[in-house]
């Protein structure tokens, strides 16, 4: 099962879920996680992203650099055309879509330098999968992104309004939250 | 205006081309020994699960679990076969590498190359005292995993808290043996 | 000068005081050995990269630098997997992904921002030698903890001798954050001590 379209998609979402065990994405995830709202806006803008920058990524590596035998430039190619492919959605959402652009578009500068798009997309290549298999992958990884980082800001409204020791605000008690949810994600490794 | 676009796009192209040239001068110098040394790794790898190692010749693997057959053989005879074998483990794959002795029908060694199990529980597999209980394991009959005391002869003992590494480990193993019991054992090969 | 130099060790660290580079924090630091291997490799790329932004800051129009700077930093990472790859394979294996992933840490691309796009050569190389020093230290910091509780050992030696039964969770992804969760408590402690007095 573990190749399987199946096993990947639940594997990525869950099992090797991107933040909780893989921690890529923390930045963002740290960063933006204090309200409900801004997580939503987050975990909508990484999924559209990361589903658009693992196709490019596929088209590139596969008709690109490996004809030309070239893999070695990957990742310099890679970051290359996410950057761009940031900076044109930004620019086509604004023009064609300003409601969405105004919800989603003081995130997407900020996914050029989220380490979770071009680590995906490294993955994919790394593990030899297929473009059925890479889009799956794909979807599952964002999926899980928007699952935790919706759970964690969640958890940290409540936090907010809680007693708690000076020296741990904020980021120490949102790390030993996080602990707290990679122990429960470790129930689910083994069943693939 | 235009002038302005040009200046841009060329110190980008120029930026661009430089940085190329110096990676692809990288690769040059360095890809010779990355394959070096990986050649020396396999080498390496085989003479330890197969220390009689004679000459190789690649074998054509089914291609599910078992992914790579190397036939060792000395003065024209073969004397050995090297199972490379990926099943499933805990975390994911486990890529072993597994001995045969086509004159005992016996394992000369295992040796696990790459996983991704757990740390300190599954990963414990890489551990050599692990591996030796499989030298000299006759062929005769499938391994079996046992929580206990090892008693009989094909009784593989599991890693404590990781039995489904284990079994991962000797399910690789059995299909090797299998692929091997039906096409090289008793001189068919 | 020298304080371009000390500055990154303790009072900007970029881990603890600047809250930059979490993610390779967490994953390369299950082991010693790992967490200094890691510290050495980002140290590698950012020294360059500062040296060389420092060296063309002045040819790179305003409006193009980000992507020209990323340009760099990526051959410098391409390059090192490469060096990484003929000569430490090992090492290479076990940080995986996060060899190229040194690109997107937000320290290089940062420090090319703020500091080596308006000093010169040797004042970029000296603040990027701190700043590597600085992560290493603290990513050492945090391997140490995990190693030393998590499997009883440090750089592969048993310390804690056989007695001591590993609180296996400390290597797990779960016990990164813990650890984390606890050094910065206790960095924010001093610091708030410090504050006070």
């Amino acid at each position: 099962m573990g190749d399987s379209i199946f096993g990947i998609l639940f594997g990525s979402i869950f099992v090797s879920n991107i933040i909780l065990s893989r921690f890529l994405g923390m930045c963002s995830f740290l960063g933006v996680s204090k309200n409900f709202n801004n997580s939503l806006g987050m975990g909508a803008a990484v999924t559209f992203v990361m589903l658009l920058a693992t196709m490019l990524s596929y088209a590139l590596y596969h008709l690109l650099l490996v004809p030309f035998n070239l893999m070695y430039l990957k990742t310099l190619v890679f970051i290359l055309a996410i950057a761009t492919l940031v900076q044109l959605v930004e620019m086509f959402m604004k023009k064609t879509m300003p409601a969405l652009h105004k919800a989603m578009g003081i995130y997407l500068p900020l996914i050029t330098t989220n380490c979770a798009i071009l680590g995906i997309a490294i993955i994919n290549v790394d593990n030899n999968y297929n473009f059925a298999q890479s889009i799956a992958n794909s979807i599952g990884t964002s999926l899980g992104y928007t699952m935790a980082i919706l759970l964690f800001s969640c958890i940290r409204e409540k936090l907010n309004e809680d007693q708690i020791p000076k020296c741990m605000r904020n980021l120490p008690i949102a790390l030993i939250t996080a602990a707290c949810m990679s122990i429960s994600m470790m129930g689910m490794s083994g069943i693939h | 205006m235009s002038n302005f676009f040009v200046k841009l796009t060329s110190t980008l192209l120029i930026t661009c081309a430089v940085s190329v040239a110096f990676v692809a001068g990288a690769h040059e110098g360095t890809k010779e020994i990355i394959a070096a040394k990986r050649e020396a790794d396999t080498k390496a790898a085989y003479k330890q699960v197969f220390p009689d190692l004679g000459d190789l010749a690649k074998e054509k693997a089914p291609g599910d679990i078992v992914t790579d057959i190397q036939k060792s053989s000395k003065g024209g005879k073969a004397n050995g076969y090297i199972y490379t074998v990926e099943p499933q483990g805990y975390g994911g794959k486990v890529k072993i590498m597994v001995g045969f002795d086509t004159a005992k029908n016996a394992i000369t060694g295992i040796k696990v190359l790459s996983h991704s199990e757990t740390p300190g529980l599954g990963a414990k597999s890489t551990e050599p005292a692990w591996q030796a209980q499989f030298k000299g394991k006759s062929l005769k009959d499938a391994l079996v995993v046992t929580k206990q005391d090892p008693t009989k002869e094909n009784d593989v003992r599991a890693i404590t808290a990781a039995t489904i590494t284990s079994r991962a480990v000797v399910t690789g193993i059995n299909a090797a043996r299998d692929h091997y019991m039906k096409n090289f054992a008793n001189g068919k090969g | 000068m020298l304080h371009e130099l000390t500055k990154g060790i303790i009072k900007e660290n970029p881990l603890f005081v600047q809250l930059l580079g979490v993610c390779p924090s967490l994953a390369t630091s299950s082991s010693l050995e790992n967490a200094i291997g890691m510290g050495c490799a980002f140290t590698f790329v950012l020294i360059f990269s500062n040296i060389i932004i420092s060296m063309i800051r002045k040819f790179i129009p305003d409006q193009v630098h980000i992507p020209a700077y990323i340009v760099v930093i990526a051959s410098l990472v391409t390059i090192l997997e490469m060096l990484m790859n003929a000569f430490v394979p090992a090492l290479y294996a076990a940080l995986g992904v996060f060899v190229p992933l040194i690109v997107v840490n937000c320290i290089v691309l940062g420090r090319a921002e703020a500091f080596a796009c308006k000093h010169g050569v040797i004042a970029s190389a000296l603040d990027a030698v701190g700043m590597g020093i600085g992560f290493t230290f603290a990513l050492s910091l945090i391997a140490t903890f995990r190693e030393l509780l998590g499997s009883g050992k440090l750089l592969g030696h048993v310390v804690l001798g056989t007695a001591y039964t590993p609180i296996l969770i400390f290597i797990l992804p779960a016990g990164a954050f813990l650890t984390m969760g606890f050094v910065f408590t206790l960095v924010n402690y001093f610091r708030q001590r410090g504050e006070a007095k």
